[in-house]
Parts: structure tokens; C-alpha cells; sequence
């Protein structure tokens, strides 16, 4: 395994909220992968094309970030050397880094431009309000249909299950999962 | 409207109305041609004189015609009749009358009778007004007139105006292992979930009704097109016709619920026909028919479409014809992830995707995959990652548990610069959302490569990062057997006798041995096959 190297950084050790899914300069629309592995967006230029993307995690606890950061950098076919100055934790070359501070780690690959400069920004744009971690949503029977509440979620998804056609909030078949996902990309999961 | 009514020859029911109807017309009242007054020409009597002969008179022999119409969705009503002992100056009139005889209205006057002794009249049912005749039971009347205007026969042609159309659609569920529908999903549905999907057992179409409007602005209601979008489910039945999935060989069943309206021709011998399906349960009086393909839907993989063409008939009449418009997937079988629950279904963006743009290939699982590849490598417009080789759609915990974040892929939303993890995912998915498995394997690690032909990147080199960076840490790939097998879209290799070296020659890595996969790519270093049968999982 890939040794990290631990960096001092400016911003405060510990438990993160996140990183805004909307709002952070240069990003586009989030893709939210799945509670393991967190949320993706694409890097942009300033003519709006793709150079790029992120993928961000936050996790309850800082040894989910670490364990996330060790399997974010598996899909990068040659090697990386620690970087400085970048988080709790950081690694790169010129197109890539990963990075971890407190709970959170992120992962920036670039076709195009320094992955070093965006991986500046999302440290920046890491929020440590609101601290608790969202609740999870609710699924409760309405007549034929179960009905899913999140209020406030900025994501919803849920994997199995059937929605008549239609039919927005209501499944005939129960899912496997309902995932709700904060402002600040946080998951919280409603299993039956 | 297609449907071709043809004119009866004869119909049995075609009946001489009582003298002493308020036409007042008989066929021999004395007020006719030939009735005396003209040198007609005769017969000599037995006492030498001569007896004139009066000529014969002129009636309907025949009255025939349309027996049951549709107005909306059948052919006009075309009516004919033949006379006997035509002569010159005769005439026809024509009156609708109602179910118990009322007259409605007079169609047509003074009709002349040519020397073809036939008269042929085609009606659309509709009024001056455009109204289309309701629903019930009719007769056409036909009156024969003299030269002078007199009436010297009349017939009377009965039939029965309907309203026909089919109200659902719902493909399969015959049960038969050879009707395997595949279910459908797309991806960018709104709500509770970003994927909806028809869990195979969804209808294709819902119609209110039969009909629209009422009056001169009645119109039949049309099956609608087959819905557009890949990515967006319809968001209710309205302008809805789902494209359907299936297995490639099977014999589709297509079980349609009718919304018939037939007044008294519903005790008739109705029949319903599509070509090259048969009615295998239901019937036209029952409300609900299905349909069989009597031949498998498709001999490879492929999109199939067009419309059906549903007919209602009686004793061999046609009275209606509706288009039933269609798409269906011709694929290997269901989805092959591990899981088969949503989002792990086929996306109709993606099957369609591949199957008009992969070239046509033998319905085998190796033949597929070989298309597969190359339609990936030449036709999708993506480039290696020439940078880091790094990853921009595919995501690990861990080797064994890959995941593809296949919608941002499909809009390219973090452009099209990819690495091999990318091209695993890639292939896998496309592959197990056509029916065939694929898994991928991982090579580890830190190997020195021969000349490769990276994709999108149009050149052999052995150092794909420069010339200091000329290995992989690793290197994914799709497999069906466990690394015995590989296919490969992320490069091509030299297949030439020398992999190490130029000249190069492209070989696709297409159904290539496990080993000599390896001795073609690496050059020096320790590589191996692992995580052989790990299947990609999506988002």
C-alpha cells in the first residue's frame, strides 16, 4: 500500500459537514454515486466544457476517509508521490490528487489543467455547519403505495423496488434501499 | 386508414320491403314501363291475330354492400346493385333508414342506371355536417324508378355501424420460455429514484378511450408513438408507448384489450388478425385478445420496429384497421449484473445505443463482445488518459468491487478522456445490459509494456505517459472465464511477431487467450490475473 504522508494544514482537523454538492467555482451538476462511495462532479472549464472530475466523501469518522482515499486512488495507472500542503493526507502527480482532511477526502483527475489548483478549492469550500448528520428517510405505507419522505434532502435515489409509472414518491415494491443526501453531500440510508 | 371494404355480391339478408311501405312503391303497380300504350311487338294468337307481349320489367336483382362499418377507422361504405331487364332511362334513389325504419335521410336521387345494368354507391357515414353515423343497426333502401319517375322496385340493404379500437397494449406474460421479456430502465426519471423501470410486466400503451370529441370533431383515438426519450420515463400514460425488451428468439405475446362499442353486431362472427402473429387466448367478444409471433422476433441482436397492423373483420369483411407503432430491443436475455435490481437492468439509452451503432453480429455470446469491442475502442469517441492513466467514471472499494457511474458516462459529463478501469466498466456494462456476461479482472502490477495502440490515441508506443512513464501499476480487463478469455477496449495490441517492438500491427483484443494476452502486453515485470470474476456494478 501506497504510504501517505500526513501534512499540516490550515484547516481545522476533525469532524467536516462537507463540501457544498452545488456552488463550489468551477464545478458542475453532482452525481451521486452511493453512500460508500460519495458524490461526483465534473471539473469545468471556463468555456463550461468538461476537463475533469471530483469525487468527494464524507464519512462519520476520519478512518472512513482514510479507508476511502485508499481505494480512490486504485484507478490510476501510474504512480503517485505525497503531496504538501494539501490536507490532513494528500497524493498526485500534475493531473491527479487525492486528498483527505478530518473526515472528508477527494479525489481530482484533470485532462486539462492543475489538479493541484482544484484540490485547493475543495479544501476551501469544506463546511463544518450543520454538524449533525442528516436523518434518514422515511418510507411508510399510503394505500397500495410506500410513500418516501426525506424533507429538506438535496438528492434522493433508491436502488430496487418499482414506482408505477408516474408516480413520483410512491413504489408498489418496496426498494432495497432509499438514500437521501444533504446539502454538504452526507448520505443517510432507509433499508426496509 | 388501410382498411378495404369490398362490396357483397349478394347479401341474403338483403330483403323487399312490405308494398305497403309509406313509399308507396310496389314493383308492379301497374304505372311502369311496358305497361301497354307502345308497339312493344307480340306473338301471333291461334286465331291469326296478334297478342302483344308485354316486355319485361325492370327490378333490382341484387342489392349488396358493406355489412358492418367502422367510420372512423374502416373505409368508406360502397354499396352496389344490379338490375334485370335493364332498359334505357331507369333510375335509382337512395334512402338511409334507421333500425326500425324511420327514414333519416335521402343519400342520393335519380341515380342513372348505365347499360352495365349496375349502379355502385360509396358513402363515408357522415353527414353534411361531418358527423359520422352512431353507433346501431341500419338499412340503405334502394328504389327503382321508370324513365317517367315512377318507382317499380326497391330493396333494402341492412348493416350496423360500430365503433372499434383497442384501449392496452401489454407485451408478455404468456409464460412460455420462449417469450422472455427483458425488463427496460431509464435513467434519468424524477422523484424518489433517478431510474425508473417497466419491471417487465408494465403495458406498453393505456388509452382513455376509443375515441376523442364528439360530433363532426369524433375522432379514433391513435396508439401512440413509441415514446422518444432513452433517458426520460414518460410521466404518465398520456402520448405514452413503451419500446420493449426480449430476448432476441422469442416469440413475443402481445395481449391487447379492445374498448369496442357494437351495438347489435356484437352477436357476429368477429374476427381480429395481425400478420404474422396469431390469437393464441381471448377474442373480440370477450373484450381482450392476445397475440403470438408465430416466428421469433429476430435472428441476431438488433432493434426491431415498425407498427402492426391490427384488423377486426366479420365473415371476411374488414371492418376496421388500427397501427399498433412498436420498438423492440432484440437482445441476448435479461440483464447479467449480479444484482437484477434497479439501476442493474438494460437503459434504454444504452441498448440502443449499442445495438444501431455495434456492428451486426452472430447471436453468440463471443461473437457479441467482439463487436462490443470494437464499436467501443473506433465508434465512441474516447481517449486514454495519456496524463496519469487514471479513472474518470470508475470507482473501487476495494479490486473486487468496481462501480461504474454509467449515466455521466453516457453524457460524457466528465468528458471523454478515459483509462482501462473506464473501458472495463465500459465494456461490462454495455455487455451485461445486451445479455452477456462479462466480468473483469484486474493485472497487478507494475509491468513494463510492449507497443500497445491505446484508445483514441491512433499510435503504438510502449511509454503511454512519455518517455519515462512506459509501465502500468495495474491494468483492468474483461473476461467471461475467469482471465481464460480476454477482451480488451481500452487498447489494441501489436500482433505481429515482435510485440516489443515496431513495426506494429493492430490486434483487437477480441476473444484472446488469457497467456498470450499477457506475453503480448508486458514487456518485463510480474503480471498477473486477479479479482477474475468480479462483475461491475453501476450507477
Amino acid at each position: 500500500m501506497i504510504p501517505f504522508l500526513l501534512s499540516a494544514t490550515a484547516l481545522a482537523a476533525g469532524l467536516h459537514a462537507g463540501v457544498p454538492v452545488r456552488g463550489v467555482p468551477g464545478l458542475g451538476e453532482p452525481d451521486f454515486l452511493s453512500p460508500e462511495l460519495g458524490w461526483s462532479a465534473p471539473v469545468l472549464s471556463a468555456d463550461g466544457q468538461p476537463r475533469g472530475v471530483v469525487r468527494v466523501f464524507v464519512g462519520k469518522a476520519e478512518l472512513d476517509a482514510q479507508l476511502w482515499l485508499r481505494d480512490a486512488i486504485l484507478g490510476v495507472q501510474v504512480p503517485l508521490v505525497p503531496v504538501l500542503g494539501l490536507g490532513d493526507q494528500a497524493l498526485g502527480s500534475s493531473s491527479v490528487v487525492a486528498v483527505r482532511d478530518g473526515n472528508v477526502s477527494f479525489f481530482v483527475v484533470l485532462h486539462e489543467g492543475s489538479a493541484r489548483e482544484v484540490g485547493l478549492t475543495l479544501l476551501n469550500a469544506i463546511v463544518d455547519q450543520p454538524a449533525a448528520w442528516p436523518a434518514a428517510p422515511t418510507v411508510q405505507q399510503q394505500g397500495d403505495l410506500w410513500m418516501v419522505e426525506a424533507p429538506g434532502a438535496a438528492h434522493l435515489d433508491a436502488v430496487g423496488g418499482r414506482r408505477p409509472l408516474g408516480e413520483a414518491y410512491g413504489f408498489s415494491r418496496l426498494p432495497e434501499q432509499v438514500i437521501a443526501w444533504d446539502s454538504t453531500g452526507r448520505a443517510s440510508v432507509w433499508t426496509p | 386508414m388501410t382498411l378495404l371494404l369490398l362490396a357483397l355480391a349478394c347479401d341474403p339478408a338483403t330483403s323487399k320491403p312490405d308494398p305497403s311501405d309509406d313509399t308507396g312503391t310496389t314493383p308492379t303497380d301497374g304505372g311502369g314501363v311496358g305497361d301497354g300504350g307502345g308497339d312493344d311487338g307480340g306473338t301471333e294468337t291461334l286465331d291469326g291475330g296478334t297478342e302483344t307481349v308485354p316486355p319485361p320489367v325492370p327490378s333490382l336483382a341484387a342489392v349488396g354492400g358493406s355489412l358492418v362499418l367502422d367510420p372512423l377507422r374502416g373505409l368508406p361504405g360502397v354499396w352496389s346493385a344490379e338490375v334485370a331487364d335493364w332498359s334505357e332511362g331507369l333510375t335509382v334513389d337512395l334512402v338511409l333508414r334507421d333500425g326500425v325504419g324511420d327514414s333519416l335521410v335521402v343519400l342520393a336521387e335519380d341515380l342513372p342506371v348505365g347499360a352495365e345494368a349496375r349502379v355502385e354507391y360509396e358513402w363515408d357515414l357522415r353527414d353534411g355536417d361531418g358527423v359520422a353515423l352512431p353507433v346501431g343497426s341500419y338499412s340503405l333502401e334502394w328504389t327503382l324508378s321508370d324513365p317517367a319517375g315512377e318507382p317499380i322496385d326497391l330493396l333494402d340493404a341492412p348493416f350496423q355501424v360500430v365503433r372499434t379500437g383497442v384501449l392496452t397494449g401489454v407485451w408478455g406474460g404468456s409464460g412460455s420460455v420462449d417469450d422472455v421479456r427483458v425488463p427496460l430502465l431509464w435513467h434519468r426519471a424524477s422523484g424518489a429514484s433517478s431510474t425508473w423501470d417497466d419491471g417487465a410486466e408494465e403495458s406498453a400503451f393505456q388509452l382513455d378511450a376509443i375515441l376523442t370529441g364528439e360530433g363532426a370533431d369524433e375522432l379514433p383515438t391513435q396508439v401512440p408513438a413509441v415514446w422518444e426519450s432513452l433517458r426520460t420515463p414518460p410521466t404518465g400514460w398520456t402520448d405514452t408507448n413503451l419500446p420493449q425488451g426480449y430476448a432476441y428468439d422469442s416469440r413475443p405475446t402481445l395481449r391487447l384489450s379492445l374498448g369496442n362499442s357494437l351495438g347489435e353486431a356484437a352477436s357476429l362472427p368477429w374476427e381480429a388478425r395481425i400478420d404474422g402473429w396469431e390469437v393464441v387466448a381471448g377474442s373480440v367478444a370477450e373484450g381482450t385478445i392476445s397475440f403470438r409471433k408465430t416466428e421469433a422476433l429476430a435472428e441476431r441482436l438488433g432493434v426491431v420496429e415498425g407498427e402492426l397492423s391490427l384488423v377486426l373483420s366479420v365473415e371476411g369483411e374488414d371492418v376496421s384497421t388500427q397501427a399498433l407503432p412498436y420498438r423492440v430491443y432484440a437482445l441476448m436475455g435479461p440483464a447479467t449484473f449480479s444484482s437484477s435490481s434497479a439501476p442493474h437492468l438494460a437503459w434504454v439509452e444504452a441498448i440502443d445505443g449499442a445495438l444501431r451503432g455495434m456492428a451486426e453480429a452472430e447471436a453468440t455470446d463471443e461473437a457479441v463482445l467482439d463487436a462490443l469491442i470494437e464499436w467501443i475502442f473506433l465508434d465512441l469517441g474516447l481517449r486514454y488518459d495519456t496524463r496519469s492513466g487514471a479513472s474518470y467514471y470508475m470507482s473501487y472499494s476495494g479490486w473486487s468491487s468496481g462501480r461504474f457511474s454509467f449515466s455521466s458516462f453516457l453524457d460524457r459529463t466528465n468528458g471523454s478522456t478515459i483509462n482501462c478501469s473506464d473501458c472495463s466498466g465500459i465494456a461490462g456494462v454495455y455487455a451485461n445490459m445486451l445479455g452477456v456476461p462479462l466480468d473483469y479482472a484486474i493485472i497487478l502490477s507494475n509491468f513494463q509494456l510492449n507497443e500497445i495502440e491505446a484508445i483514441g490515441v491512433g499510435s503504438f508506443t510502449s511509454c503511454p505517459f512519455g518517455p519515462t512513464s512506459c509501465g502500468f501499476s495495474y491494468h483492468a480487463v474483461t473476461t467471461n472465464d475467469d482471465g481464460e478469455s480476454i477482451w480488451d477496449a481500452t487498447l489494441a495490441l501489436d500482433g505481429d511477431k515482435d510485440p516489443g517492438s515496431e513495426p506494429s500491427t493492430r490486434l483487437f483484443v477480441q476473444d484472446i487467450d488469457g497467456e498470450e494476452y499477457l506475453d503480448r502486453l508486458v514487456r518485463s515485470g510480474s503480471a498477473s490475473y486477479y479479482y477474475a470474476d468480479s462483475r461491475v456494478r453501476i450507477r
